[in-house]
């Protein structure tokens, strides 16, 4: 049974440790004193294997942690030795003056985050170093955080069906749509019947307008609208005081059909050449004539 | 059986090295790590990268040297493990078997012990940098390694997705980078590998 001393030393720290050995070998078997300095601390840290013991697994816990979420989380921070960030690169440490040998207030210090490694490392090699304290070692087992990961993945499931069921019933009260015909296959349908209904409008011009013109090719229509202009042009000879627009229809022969005025009756219609050139025959295609007041005939496809 | 002897020897220390870290608890389904693991040991990985111009290729040279081909045969091999990290853009969905973890994990923390003068150096650098005020591209070396980790993210992860969209921005990636180194420093530790082998199964890649 001999005395020994082992000193672990690091840039920032220094952990000494005394005690003496087995009466069977020579490892390091009983502590009496730890001595820790660090950065800041005008006195060692002096204690016996209790602030050993819980200084390295605090510290061990909180590089843990710091590992695992890559930003430091308290660690005891109610116990005899707590650590706990200050920033993301500073972290308080705390130790209980009971733990201290000739300490009657408590140590607090902040360290950056080497000297926190160095403290962690000189624990560490300690703890690894078979010669020192046999029964003061590394245990580090990874654990699969398997309950937080199912509440984790329940809650964006939970958040899905709550919303999905509050939709459900907000639908729910929206009355569901009556299905109808449009309204003008309705109003068309019975007047199909082949007697057209008369209009009332008291114009010159006979009101069954035909609605569905036979398609023509541009240079036909160009030809009905040339001769339409002609036979007009030909006709028209009194002068009018407003301009008047129509819309004409013509047959084959671009001859007039029928005739509706576009604007507001003037009383000057008689002296317009439409009626007199009126001939019978189906409409084949419609088009815009304006009879200027200066005597130009102005026809366009309508 | 002379002949063979040594790489037969070698083999064997290198199943020894992978035995020191323990099986996690519980056991995972069919012995695979969840994808956090392959995300989380790719990220150092580039972190080393960044540090060291020729760390992609130490990487196979220290796979031999530990004796892991058995576990990482050859380069395909060593780049479909990384490329198994969720963010990557050559995402492969594969997952890493525990010993396929473990073997990188000997090979970061490997890197790592090489690079252990440079990391203090620079973490020193930031911190004096931080006292002063000072922006850490006033630092030659800290801006030069922020600098590479930034063009190594950004070629190699998939910053289409929401997450990684913060990244466009350098100040956020500089921090990620310096996250990074202050990790790489507890890996040089005596005990890093089981401290980091330990710290992988639990949080998020970022």
């Amino acid at each position: 049974m001999s005395a020994l001393v082992r000193e672990y030393r690091l840039p920032h720290c220094t952990l000494i440790l005394e005690g003496f050995s087995a009466p069977a070998g020579g490892a390091l078997a009983v502590l009496i004193q730890m001595e820790c300095y660090l950065p800041g601390l005008e006195q060692p840290m002096r204690g016996g294997s209790e602030l050993l013991e819980q200084l390295s697994r605090t510290v061990s816990e909180y590089v843990q942690l710091f590992l695992s979420h890559r930003e430091p989380r308290p660690v005891q921070p109610a116990g005899p030795v707590a650590l706990e960030p200050v920033s993301h690169h500073h972290h308080r440490l705390r130790v209980h003056p009971e733990l201290l040998q000739d300490g009657r207030e408590p140590v607090q210090l902040d360290l950056t985050t080497i000297q926190l490694f160095d403290l962690l490392e000189a624990c560490d090699q300690g703890m690894s170093d078979p010669q020192t304290l046999p029964d003061w070692h590394v245990n580090l087992v990874p654990r699969i955080p398997r309950t937080v990961k199912l509440s984790q993945q329940a809650v964006p499931a939970g958040v899905g069906l709550v919303t999905l069921s509050a939709a459900a019933m907000a639908l729910a009260l929206i009355p569901a749509p009556k299905i109808e015909p449009p309204r003008e296959l309705r109003e068309t349908a019975p007047s199909v019947s082949p007697t057209a209904t008369p209009s009332p409008q008291p114009s010159p011009t006979p009101a069954a307008k035909p609605t569905a013109l036979p398609p023509l090719s541009t240079t036909e229509r160009s030809r009905l609208l040339i001769r339409l202009y002609d036979a007009i042009d030909a006709a028209w000879k009194e002068p009018i005081s407003q301009d008047l627009s129509f819309r004409v229809w013509v047959n084959a022969q671009g001859q007039v059909v029928q005739f509706t005025p576009l604007d507001p009756p003037t009383g000057e219609e008689p002296r317009l050449p439409l009626a007199k050139l009126r001939q019978s025959g189906p409409p084949v295609a419609d088009f815009r004539v304006v009879f200027r007041r200066s005597g130009a005939l102005e026809v366009s496809p309508y | 059986m002379m002949t063979q002897s040594p790489t037969a020897d070698q083999a064997s220390e290198g199943a020894l090295a992978l035995q020191l870290l323990p099986d996690p608890e519980p056991p995972p389904a069919q012995g695979l790590c969840p994808p956090v693991v392959a995300g989380k040991l790719d990220l150092l990985l580039l972190a080393v990268e960044a540090l060291d111009f020729t760390g992609a290729e130490m990487m196979m040279m220290v796979v031999k040297e530990l004796a892991l081909v058995s576990v990482i045969p050859n380069r395909v091999t060593l780049w479909q493990l990384r490329a198994a990290n969720p963010l990557r853009r050559a995402y492969n969905r594969r997952l890493l078997t525990l010993d396929q973890a473990r073997a990188l994990v000997l090979v970061l923390v490997y890197l790592a012990k090489r690079l252990t003068i440079l990391i203090r150096q620079l973490l020193l650098a930031d911190e004096q940098l931080q006292q002063h005020g000072v922006d850490l591209r006033h630092h030659p070396r800290l801006d030069d390694y922020c600098q590479r980790f930034r063009t190594h993210f950004r070629k190699r992860m998939n910053l289409h997705r929401e997450r990684l969209q913060i990244y466009r921005d350098d100040d956020r990636l500089n921090l990620l980078a310096m996250d990074l180194l202050h990790q790489l420093l507890f890996c040089t530790g005596t005990c890093g590998a089981q401290r980091l082998w330990a710290s992988l199964f639990s949080g998020d890649v970022l």
